[in-house]
């Protein structure tokens, strides 16, 4: 049975925390080539303090299958220090509601090279149990950093999203800040299992669904 | 002068009304083979990108278009990105199928394509082209 696990480095286990970094190195660093920091085969960032939340979840042999991490705008967090240009002089966000999804991620299963239909299944579970742990932390609105490839599978999947500012090219790639509305979740979409995707930006979210 | 827009909430509030008024400029202009196109048939596809202001607050709108039979078409209307809310006389949000038809016309009357994406098409990337 698939498990899910919340709560920030204290309230999870030494042993799962560590376990997660060592996922995140695999999607993240190894798997899709982001530049972020890494030793000794686990990824881990200035933004991993005790006021992060995971939500981490394992499969019936206790691997991990996907993780999240909710960043509380109160404090430092990533849009305004890695992507100021993504506000374009809106104003930072910064409400005790208001917390930042980054490092989302799911397994990975190669596929082909082709159009994009949409979001897979096991993503669009994984987004609506990290919306629902949102919900129950009292979080009204996530912010979440992505390329525009992602924004436009998200709005097709019913995601209450809508980006905050203008697109910049970061590295290259198109990339844009959305805010995710917590409340009005539920209307995802189902989608095929079998696509894979890179959902987001290098240094801020991520998935590969 | 008055602020409406980027509320809390992100969204920049317009009235429906006055959604012509806006000027847009564009941004940028990509190729992205990425993108489906209902029915297939498209044998290029891209976005585009616009912003522009409305009373002080920076609105973003952007949108798929593809090539089919020769002809520039905007695609997948009901995913038109933006940060626009469309507010109705009475104050209230649009409904989501009403802006969208909003939104796809006031798209219709820029000159997106022989201002973005025809220049797109001759090359790489379209930047920053005045409106």
């Amino acid at each position: 049975m698939p498990n899910l696990s919340t709560g920030n480095c204290r309230q999870l286990s030494s042993a799962l925390i560590h376990l997660m970094h060592e996922f995140r190195h695999e999607v993240f660093v190894k798997r899709l080539k982001w530049s972020l920091p890494a030793t000794d085969g686990v990824e881990r960032d200035q933004y991993d303090t005790s006021s992060a939340k995971y939500v981490v979840l394992t499969d019936d042999t206790d691997r991990i299958t996907a993780c999240a991490r909710l960043l509380p705008t109160m404090e430092n967090y990533m849009l305004p220090e890695l992507f100021p240009q993504l506000l374009s002089g809106c104003d930072t966000p910064r409400a005790p509601n208001i917390w930042e999804l980054s490092r989302f991620a799911t397994s990975v299963r190669e596929t082909g090279e082709g159009r994009i239909l949409a979001l897979s299944k096991p993503t669009l579970d994984f987004l609506e149990q990290v919306l629902e742990c949102a919900q129950r932390h009292n979080i009204r609105r996530l912010i979440f950093v992505t390329s525009i490839g992602v924004e436009r599978l998200m709005l097709r999947a019913g995601v209450p999203a809508h980006r905050i500012g203008p697109p910049a090219l970061v590295d290259g790639q198109l990339t844009v800040a959305l805010f995710i509305e917590v409340e009005k979740e539920k209307a995802v979409a189902p989608a095929p299992a079998h696509i894979t995707l890179d959902m987001s930006h290098p240094s801020a979210a991520g998935v590969a669904a | 002068m008055q602020r409406e827009g980027n509320t809390p909430d992100g969204f920049v509030r317009i009235p429906s009304e006055v959604l012509a008024e806006v000027e847009l400029r564009h941004l940028i202009s990509e190729k992205d083979v990425t993108i489906a196109v209902p029915g297939g048939g498209a044998s290029i596809t891209g976005i585009t990108e616009w912003v522009g202001q409305w009373r002080n607050q920076t609105v973003s709108i952007g949108w798929d278009w593809g090539v089919v039979d020769g002809l520039i078409v905007l695609v997948n209307p009901s995913e038109i990105r933006t940060n626009i809310q469309l507010i109705s006389r009475t104050g209230s949000a649009e409904p989501p199928a009403l802006a969208q038809i909003h939104l796809f016309h006031w798209i219709e009357s820029l000159p997106w394509r022989s201002g973005a994406v025809e220049e797109l098409l001759a090359g790489e990337r379209s930047l920053n082209k005045q409106r």
